[in-house]
């Protein structure tokens, strides 16, 4: 379920992951969704912001993602260490020496 | 009260009223019962002859307590009237809940359209065959794999003459 | 060992059916994500981090050659090339979409495996002994009865949707416990009762987690056909009345402990006098069916004895280290490490997945097995074959001789996975992993559990290393928390906390100088966790903080 109501604190972003794939996702300029990061749209405009949630909310009701919710960002990067670990994958993947 | 939406017909009258409380002193017969799902079965042990039916509560479809609830009715105290599981349940446990004890799940009528008389059949088709024994039932996964191989353990064995 | 017979095949390829029905279901709408996610957890499907991951269950850690080919074959099909192997011997794949899972378990479904209840509020996969059937230790061979269980738990009418997950390990050795009986929410011991006969101690409320708890004894012998109808009335007592309002304190251990053991115990009997044990227990009948599918293998007489010295030096030492002695003279339990220093501990590729197939065919009655220690084995080896055994091995890249020694690390994903991780736990163990690089150093070390955790859940046993490191993370900062002493065998204990946590850096060297003080401490065949025991935790806090 989403925990979209936003508290949150500077520029928003939107993420979640693709119902399909698994893959995170962030909600871009135009309101689709993008696997990496630097698409986002991060917002302090809270008319866009509850635009971001409608759309969001949507999203997950015709099951294109699940689990939508808002992070903080700071300097264009998410605050939470969590969130900066999703923009970028895993610092060590086996997958990689294969 | 939600509409009473019995996926397996039973007998049940669809209006039943449903007491929440309790009064263990009647002795008149009682239409239905309705318990939460910490019910002390004690409690109600002596009056369990006179109940036409039970009503168990599933506040969450994740609270798996009423399962317990229905075997020890049927199992331990021997109750054979109506047993319905009541709230929060998904097609996925149908099965589960008939082999506990269970003739019925009701659920409100609104999550019909969701999950659809069909899908609460369908799920229930999914299965014919349990590995707990004592959960095998007509209605549901009928056959027991631990006595289905005992059995054909033991016509094999029947087979030789010489172990009669 | 077991193969299923039809009943077993129909049973989980209907399960199989009944999943690609949900996520069908869950693709076009009809079950919201909050209804599909216990059902997808229950078929060992969980959301991570970057993506899903899909946990396969390895029953007791046992895999046929064809089984660990078809692990290969996921993990080369709908994978990124190789898998992990967890502490509780069941094996993960990072990157699997939703769309191909059904597939996934079809083509598990095809050798006889599946990934049920590998998560979820359930009864999990059932853990055992890496060397059952192998060891000298053994009282019996605990697979039978794992696999008994396996069967009992599957799809559990009851038991399904429990106040939280439910784990059981098994061991047919007490006196060696290479299973970790005492942190499972259930363990078993087969043990012997006063007449000689063969039955089992049962022991609840253990766990790792937030809320570490060394189990006790439930009931001291428990005969054979007394065991299901005992379990199903200690799941009915935990499923009535284990906590449901709060997620970190619904297992078993917290009810426990909130009850008191007598207490338990005595709810537990209650239960189990109204039982009509007879309709629940599993005959001798049966239970001698699925033992026989784990009868000895016909063991060859004629081998000679092995002469080591005229062998290479390398193979001199990871004989030395990762081959252990067999109940049958001649023979021999080969470990295979999974812990090269510079990838996470437990990963596997596909690659070797299919070489340490063949190795299995060519030398090991075609069985491996996955240990908790996130590493495999092949149980049953020709001591003449050993030599072509290593040889395999070095061609597939998977000779570390490391076994129980300091570079054999447990290690949890962390935060390059996990999506509820605080801190990364990889990199601290491919750090230390380095930094003790030395073979010679290693051995004279000595046997020494490292185990690291990427947040308080505890998957990397962290409590019950001998060095249990806890990652966390501060304002976006990762440090660690040291834990010593911890015991994870039939001597079971929960590692001291240390003080203050460290920076990865910092921890390493102050790894190093616990060890370095072990070394100068240690009296004659002394471990690093006799020591730690004989001289005390302040001392050894003292030596990790030196520097600081
Ligand atoms: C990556 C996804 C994983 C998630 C989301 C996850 C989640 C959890 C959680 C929430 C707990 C604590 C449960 C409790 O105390 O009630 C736990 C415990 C545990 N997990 Fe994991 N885990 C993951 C991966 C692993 C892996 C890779 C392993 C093995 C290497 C593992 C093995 C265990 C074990 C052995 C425990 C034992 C602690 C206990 O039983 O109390 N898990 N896990
Ligand atoms: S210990 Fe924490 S970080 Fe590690 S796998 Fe378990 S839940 Fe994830």
């Amino acid at each position: 379920m989403s925990t979209l109501k936003h508290k949150g604190k500077g520029p928003q972003a939107m993420t979640a992951n693709e119902l399909r794939s698994g893959l995170s996702v962030w909600m871009t300029k135009d309101f689709g969704w993008s696997r990496d990061y630097r698409d986002a749209l991060l917002t302090e405009d809270e008319a866009t912001i509850e635009r971001m949630d409608e759309v969001a909310r949507a999203a997950e009701l015709v099951n294109d993602v699940v689990g939508a919710y808002f992070i903080d960002t700071v300097d264009g990067k998410p605050a939470r260490y969590r969130e900066r670990f999703r923009t970028h994958g895993p610092t060590y993947d086996t997958a990689e020496l294969i | 009260m939600p509409t009473l939406e019995l996926i397996r017909p039973t007998g049940v009258e669809a209006d039943a009223t449903l007491p929440l409380d309790f009064d263990a002193s009647r002795n008149d017969d009682i239409e239905a019962l309705r318990l939460p799902p910490d019910a002390d079965l004690s409690q109600i042990e002596d009056a369990l002859p006179r109940i036409k039916s039970i009503f168990v509560a599933f506040d969450a479809f994740t609270d798996g307590r009423g399962f317990s609830l229905a075997r020890l009715l049927r199992q331990r105290y021997g109750y054979d009237g109506l047993l319905v599981a009541d709230g929060q349940l998904i097609p996925d446990q149908f099965a589960f809940a008939l082999q506990c004890g269970f003739d019925a799940v009701r659920v409100a009528e609104g999550e019909l359209k969701r999950h659809t008389p069909e899908a609460w059949t369908d799920a229930l088709d999914a299965f014919d065959l349990t590995y707990q024994r004592g959960y095998a039932v007509a209605a549901g996964p009928a056959t027991n794999i631990f006595d289905a191989r005992l059995t054909a353990m033991e016509a094999g064995q029947t087979a030789d003459p010489f172990s009669v | 060992m077991y193969r299923y017979d039809e009943f077993d095949a129909t049973f989980v390829e209907s399960r199989v059916a009944q999943f690609r029905g949900q996520v069908e279901r869950r693709l076009d709408g009809r079950l919201s994500e909050a209804e599909f996610r216990p059902l997808r957890l229950m078929n060992g499907l969980y959301l991570q981090l970057h993506a899903y991951m899909l946990r396969v269950a390895v029953p007791y850690g046992t895999l046929r050659s064809d089984q660990l080919r078809m692990l290969a074959h996921l993990a080369d099909r709908y994978d990124k090339g190789y898998g992990h192997v967890t502490t509780r011997q069941n094996m993960q794949f990072n990157w699997p979409k939703l769309e191909d899972v059904p597939d996934m378990l079809s083509d598990l479904a095809s050798v006889e495996m599946h990934a049920i209840q590998t998560s979820g509020n359930c009864i999990r996969n059932v853990t055992c002994d890496p060397y059952a059937g192998a060891a000298a230790d053994e009282i019996e061979d605990p697979r039978p009865l794992a696999e008994l269980l396996r069967q009992w738990s599957m799809l559990h009418p009851e038991f399904s949707f429990l106040p939280r997950k439910f784990k059981i390990a098994v061991t047919g050795a007490p006196t060696h416990d290479r299973a970790m009986v005492r942190a499972h929410d259930i363990g078993i011991e087969v043990v012997r009762g006063v007449e000689g006969e063969v039955g089992y101690h049962i022991i609840v409320g253990g766990g790792l987690g937030r809320t570490p708890v060394i189990g006790q004894t439930l009931r001291v012998f428990c005969p054979k056909d007394e065991l299901l109808p005992y379990l199903e009335a200690t799941m009915r007592v935990y499923n009535r009345f284990g906590r449901r309002d709060n997620k970190y304190k619904a297992r078993i251990k917290i009810l426990v402990r909130e009850t008191g053991i007598e207490e338990f115990r005595f709810l537990v009997d209650e239960e189990f006098k109204a039982l009509p044990a007879s309709k629940i227990m599993v005959g001798q009948a049966e239970r001698d069916r699925i033992a026989a599918y784990f009868a000895p293998p016909d063991y060859a007489n004629d081998i000679k004895a092995f002469d080591l010295s005229a062998q290479p030096e390398a193979f001199r030492k990871w004989v030395d280290t990762n081959v252990v002695p067999h109940i049958q003279p001649g023979y021999a339990i080969v470990n295979i490490s999974l812990k090269d220093p510079d990838r996470a501990p437990g990963d596997i590729t596909a690659d070797q997945m299919r070489a340490v197939a063949d190795l299995a065919d060519a030398h090991s009655i075609g069985e491996i097995r996955t240990t908790h220690q996130q590493n495999m084995v092949l149980a049953h080896v020709r001591q003449d074959e050993l030599r072509a055994v290593w040889d395999g091995l070095v061609k597939a890249d998977l000779e570390d001789a490391n076994i129980n020694l300091i570079g054999d690390i447990i290690c949890c994903p962390g935060m390059d996975f996990c999506a509820l991780a605080t801190a990364r736990s990889i990199p601290v163990s491919q750090a230390i992993a380095e930094r003790f690089n030395d073979h010679a150093r290693q051995q004279a070390i000595g046997e020494m559990q490292i185990k690291i955790s990427g947040c308080i859940n505890a998957c990397g046993h962290h409590h019950v290393g001998h060095i249990g490191i806890l990652g966390l993370e501060k304002a976006g900062v990762e440090f660690y928390q040291v834990t010593l002493g911890g015991d994870a065998t039939q001597t079971a204990a929960i590692g001291d906390k240390m003080g203050a946590g460290f920076s990865q850096d910092e921890l390493i060297d102050g790894i190093e100088r616990i060890v370095d003080f072990y070394m100068g401490q240690r009296t004659e065949g002394e471990r690093f966790l006799d020591t730690y025991r004989r001289l005390g935790t302040p001392a050894f806090k003292e030596a990790l903080y030196a520097d600081a």
